[in-house]
């Protein structure tokens, strides 16, 4: 094995973690998002309009920055002296807020695409509407969503890289540590690069996992030709 | 917060550079490796989607850093025509966005070409128009007008790739931006002038694109 594997292997480490708290604050806050969407409220659709149009248009690595040197601003005045998010949870912070607006483009088009008549039909037969959205329309809602998120899961992963500028030492750091320490930065990075490839590629097996588990009981969608 | 102005316009020019660098040069690979894929099959075609793969399956952070801090270390290279690339970090950030661009797009042109009606191929052959003279004149002009969406989301990605430029020295919006917070310790002033100028540029390349749509639409569609 060569040098710095355990710092990498450890790096890989933060990586999921980051991507994982990044994705379940995002699906949280999309979620709540298309609650919201529901009431019809003019002010909060203009407000997740604007949002979703906002930070789709500029850069992750802006809004790391931001968040990071934002909230140390914001803490110290707070605090009274010098106080800072630690990289880790800005970096949660900054990627879960980017693809709030993301998951809730993709939910919300899952949501649209299910029919609506389906609510009514199911409480004509008697359910109510708790046991209608559980056992009808999630199971569907889930079906469309899935390639979308899953898409969006593989591109977080790869974004949790970004972090490394404000110094959380993911994997993109390790190996960035490890290049220098070792003046080796061509081995380094494309060692670092096929923990990426290995992080991706068993994403997307076990994403086919989840995606066969979710349509086991369901017909192949048909989808609209584009 | 003048001198911070002062250098914006030479750091917008940065950004448009690479995006539109990296997203045409990226283009031509995909118009060549799209096709390519489409038209091989088995071992070649397996060979082929190693790029592809490989690119799409890291971050564009670690490539542009083996382009710029790894391949220096190859002496052939600091040897020979090429470090004129390699060797600035202006050509670095342009190969490593054209190269991540190029794998994510050429993708989309495969997709776009294989979704096409596999009945058109055989009516050309029937009518005895080679296999490259209907790639090039019957499935190539249809792939790209479904794929003009797609296309104008890739110069997004593009325009935000950019901004990884300001992690090896370059000077653009990004760079500016952080350099000035830095600085200052002033995040609130300098990132939402940024943001207005990456929207800015991200609106007038969606209008580009959308009129390109309406004017290579069909009648009747």
């Amino acid at each position: 094995m060569p040098d710095y594997t355990l710092q990498l292997l450890i790096g890989a480490g933060i990586t999921l973690l980051l991507g994982l708290g990044s994705a379940v604050f995002a699906l949280t806050m999309a979620t709540v998002f298309l609650l919201l969407a529901q009431l019809k409220n003019r002010f909060i659709n203009g407000f997740i309009l604007v949002y979703s149009t906002v930070i789709r248009g500029i850069p992750e690595i802006l809004v790391i920055f931001l968040t990071f040197f934002g909230a140390a601003v914001i803490l110290t005045k707070i605090n009274g002296s010098y106080a800072e998010l630690s990289p880790f949870f800005a970096g949660v912070l900054a990627l879960g807020l980017v693809f709030t607006a993301y998951s809730f483009e993709v939910l919300r088009g899952a949501f649209e695409a299910t029919p609506k008549g389906q609510f009514e039909a199911s409480q004509s037969l008697g359910m109510s509407r708790t046991q209608a959205f559980f056992h009808i329309i999630f199971p569907q809602l889930m079906q469309r969503a899935l390639p979308g998120l899953s898409n969006l899961w593989l591109i977080l992963l790869k974004e949790t890289s970004l972090v490394s500028v404000i110094g959380l030492e993911e994997l993109m750091r390790k190996s960035s540590l490890a290049a220098g320490v070792k003046h080796d930065p061509l081995f380094y990075y494309f060692y670092g690069a096929l923990f990426y490839l290995a992080i991706t590629a068993f994403s997307e097996i076990a994403l086919k996992g989840v995606s066969d588990r979710v349509n086991r009981h369901m017909e192949p969608l048909k989808m609209e030709r584009t | 917060m003048q001198e911070f102005f002062a250098n914006l316009p030479e750091a917008i020019w940065l950004t448009v550079k690479l995006t539109l660098f990296g997203f045409f040069a990226g283009q031509l690979i995909a118009f060549v490796l799209g096709s390519c894929l489409h038209l091989t099959k088995g071992f070649l075609h397996n060979i082929l989607r190693i790029y592809p793969f490989v690119f799409r399956g890291t971050p564009l952070l670690i490539q542009l850093f083996i382009i710029y801090y790894g391949v220096a270390q190859v002496g052939f290279v600091r040897d020979s025509f090429l470090w004129i690339i390699f060797g600035s970090a202006q050509g670095a950030a342009m190969l490593a966005l054209t190269l991540n661009v190029g794998a994510y797009s050429s993708i989309l042109v495969y997709g776009g070409l294989k979704n096409l009606p596999k009945g058109q191929v055989e009516a050309s052959s029937a009518l005895g128009i080679g296999r490259l003279q209907t790639l090039i004149r019957i499935e190539l002009p249809q792939a790209y007008r479904h794929l003009l969406p797609s296309l104008s989301n890739e110069i997004i990605f593009t325009l935000k790739g950019s901004a990884l430029a300001s992690t090896i020295t370059i000077m653009e919006l990004t760079g500016l931006t952080r350099t000035f917070i830095a600085k200052t310790y002033s995040p609130f002033e300098y990132f939402p002038v940024a943001g207005l100028v990456y929207l800015a540029i991200g609106f007038v390349a969606l209008q580009a694109f959308r009129t390109l749509e309406r004017r290579l639409r069909l009648p009747g569609h």
